[in-house]
């Protein structure tokens, strides 16, 4: 896993899992066409990661 | 207030009608044939129900107004105020609507008190939630075990590496 640390790092992505101390509220906007946006700031010991569905491998028995 | 109901009546029911006098002039035993029901003094049965419900109007009103705490208002004002009220009511209702649209609109904040525990205690607890064979994502893991969001994203790739866990192509594509 690459963790970026510089500025000016972007993640895009369809899921992205967040963390911090304290989150803004979200604010309301319209995106492209009907589409609606919702933005926010995380401040304070942010981490942020692209989400991926994990599953157990389960073992085989012969 | 007492209303006497007969007054009313008997001033309205004059002048007779035509089957009360033809009643009256006919012989006694004759004048069972004029009874219907529903008929009394010259007056309808429909008439005397809308005289009932008129009284019953006015005596509803007049108690109203009794009861109410500005005895000295003119009925006018009494009526402009009771408007006024039905008007601020509708306007409350109206307000308690768009509250609860907007309420339903903010996010609900829960508080999550994160665990303090070791990697290892952290890695034995993610691996027995998957042991139930649901396809998870980090954020749901960190959810359900109250744990760090990094922590677990830490542990998880350290699974996968040990073949433990894997990327769920199904609902990549879902």
């Amino acid at each position: 896993m690459k963790v970026h640390y510089e500025l000016d790092d972007a993640l895009k992505a369809e899921r992205i899992a967040v963390q911090a101390r304290d989150i803004d509220k979200p604010r309301y906007g319209k995106g492209t066409h009907a589409h609606k946006i919702q933005s926010t700031t995380l401040r304070g010991s942010a981490f942020c990661v692209i989400e991926v569905p994990l599953k157990a491998v389960l073992e085989r028995r012969q | 207030m007492k209303t006497n109901l007969s007054q009313v009546e008997a001033t309205k029911a004059w002048p007779w009608s035509a089957r009360s006098i033809d009643w009256l002039l006919a012989k006694p035993e004759e004048r069972e044939k004029f009874i219907v029901l529903g008929d009394s003094a010259g007056l309808t049965k429909e008439d005397i129900e809308e005289k009932v419900r008129r009284v019953k109007g006015s005596v509803q009103v007049e108690q109203l107004v009794m009861t109410m705490p500005f005895g000295g208002l003119e009925p006018a004002d009494v009526l402009y105020l009771m408007e006024e009220n039905a008007s601020l009511r509708q306007e409350i209702e109206q307000i308690k609507q768009k509250l609860s649209e907007l309420e339903e609109r903010i996010p609900e904040e829960r508080v999550i008190v994160l665990k303090e525990i070791s990697k290892e205690e952290a890695k034995e607890e993610i691996r027995q939630l998957f042991s139930s064979g649901r396809t998870l994502y980090y954020s749901d893991i960190a959810e359900e075990l109250r744990l760090d969001l990094e922590l677990v994203v830490d542990i998880c790739h350290e699974l996968q590496q040990s073949g433990e866990l894997r990327i769920d192509e199904s609902a990549l594509r879902a």
